[in-house]
């Protein structure tokens, strides 16, 4: 408690300047000035007297890091340092640094697609033909999810939908076996979901519309759930679904590397759409129609939404848009996050830069009026004679 | 090294503020050094200075708090005063001060 006290004080010292060290300083000073006059000293002696009392030169420093949190201002020493060092660099900083972020850049593109490609590969094939149909509040970028009843409304667009499927986060489910019980993940889906995304079970078979009506009795498993159930995924189809609170059997158990809406669900279960509350959202997926474009088919979303969405009974104030798959994920919050995360990155990159600016090359003018290059720039003259203002060669200093 | 005066023991300044101020009441930065340099007659050397980064160590761990006032000489002076907190952790201070010098008591006893 006492260690969370000091943090906090320290942690608002660093907001709220308190400017009492100063006047606390001279009161002492001045105290002890005094206490020297009444002993007899002139006005002066008392002083330098009191002075030494007082002493500690270095007081002011240790009472400044007691106030504060030392590594936060060092890093902000340091940070101003860098952007010091880079300014005075002129052009040559800027570019430095240019290149500096431009390879970090490309090692992340790399990385990225070596994660993209090698490590997680595309979770379905349909992939460039899947959309998703966002409602998005337009002050704050955020998106929500559109009422059940728009799922109709979708399907009749044949000309731009071949597919209209809906799918909902229903948090986690408890699965007990062998005495360990996990939390799984698990969605809701529509029947037409897992062929929207062009995507089949590995073993058995995908929802059916008749099993929207049953919601409660079915479920597809992740392979890996499959496994852990049953020793052998191949084995999982027909079995039971050992859930807490309910027992639907397994119908088919998805590939391996079937991934989908960026969670680690793992069961799957039917949505029964006629049931859903229209107050609550569901998530729309669709597939482009044949000859239809991501562009086209966005364009029509758009000037279609208030036909489709008028009779919102949320009334909420959105805008309905077309999305692919993969920048749906990027609403307000995401883009906030990714904002924070470039500005770190930013900042770890100008205060990782002046080292690096001050390794590049630089030229440096010889009498002769050629030039020198200089791998330690403004830090030791190789010649020892030239005009730049840098220090004379260490090892020689006859010729400086 | 002078055996009359010496600087102040490491660790030691901190609980010195508290004793002062437990048992002198509300003191300014200069009263309380002056109150050690009394107590301590002369055997300690103490630069007075080194009192403020103390004092506002014990304030933020809650053990004294502070406010302005005027002083003896009509100067504005910041008094600090010690808390409950402050009281328990003398006590505390103080057991761990007992126990270290009689393990130092101890060991030179042994030593021929």
């Amino acid at each position: 408690m006492t260690t969370l006290r000091a943090f906090v004080a320290r942690l608002r010292a660093l907001f709220i300047r308190d400017r009492r060290l100063s006047e606390e300083i001279e009161s002492h000073l001045h105290a002890l000035t005094e206490e020297h006059r009444r002993r007899g000293l002139s006005e002066e002696e008392a002083r330098a007297a009191a002075r030494r009392a007082f002493g500690n030169a270095l007081m002011a420093e240790d009472y400044r890091a007691q106030e504060r949190l030392p590594f936060v201002d060092a890093a902000w020493q340091d940070f101003k340092l860098s952007w010091r060092r880079v300014r005075s660099r002129g052009a040559s900083g800027v570019l430095t640094v240019g290149l500096l972020a431009l390879a970090l850049g490309a090692s992340t593109t790399v990385f990225s697609a070596a994660d993209s490609f090698v490590f997680n590969r595309t979770p379905f094939p349909n992939q460039s033909r899947v959309a998703v149909i966002l409602s998005t509040y337009p002050r704050t970028g955020v998106s929500d999810y559109l009422p059940p009843s728009a799922v109709a409304a979708w399907r009749r667009h044949a000309d731009i939908f071949s597919q209209v499927a809906v799918h909902w986060r229903a948090g986690s489910s408890l699965v007990s076996h062998n005495g360990v019980t996990e939390a799984i993940g698990t969605r809701l889906v529509s029947a037409n979901l897992f062929g929207t995304l062009g995507v089949q079970p590995a073993f058995g078979r995908p929802f059916l519309t008749a099993d929207e009506s049953d919601a409660q009795s079915v479920a597809m498993v992740s392979h890996r759930l499959a496994t852990w159930l049953f020793g052998d995924a191949t084995q999982a189809v027909g079995r039971v679904l050992p859930l807490d609170g309910a027992r639907p059997r397994i119908i088919g158990v998805m590939p391996p590397s079937f991934r989908f809406a960026g969670a680690a669900d793992e069961i799957w279960r039917p949505l029964d759409l006629p049931s859903w509350d229209e107050t609550s959202g569901v998530q729309h997926v669709v597939e482009l129609a044949p000859g239809a474009s991501l562009t086209s088919a966005a364009k029509a979303v758009a000037g279609r939404a208030t036909l489709v969405h008028g009779g919102d009974v949320t009334r909420r104030p959105t805008a309905v848009s077309l999305q692919s798959l993969s920048g749906s994920n990027a609403d307000g919050r995401t883009r906030i996050l990714f904002l924070s995360l470039a500005g770190g990155a930013l900042a770890l990159l100008l205060l990782g830069c002046p080292p690096a600016v001050d390794a590049s090359p630089r030229r440096i003018p010889s009498p002769s009026g050629s030039t020198v290059r200089s791998g330690l720039a403004g830090r030791r003259c190789i010649s020892g004679s030239c005009p730049c203002p840098c220090l004379p060669h260490r090892g020689r200093r006859d010729d400086g | 090294m002078s055996p009359t005066h010496t600087g102040v023991p490491y660790g030691t300044l901190d609980v010195m503020v508290l004793a002062s101020l437990a048992s002198m009441g509300a003191l300014h930065g200069y009263g309380i050094a002056r109150r050690i340099e009394q107590v301590a007659e002369g055997a300690l050397a103490l630069n007075q200075g080194t009192i403020y980064p103390a004092l506002l160590r014990l304030e933020q761990k809650g053990w004294i708090r502070s406010a302005w006032g005027t002083s003896e000489n009509n100067r504005r002076a910041r008094f600090y005063t010690i808390t409950a907190a402050g009281r328990r952790q003398i006590q505390v201070e103080s057991r761990n001060w007992q126990r270290a010098v009689s393990l130092v008591d101890r060991l030179l006893e042994e030593t021929p």
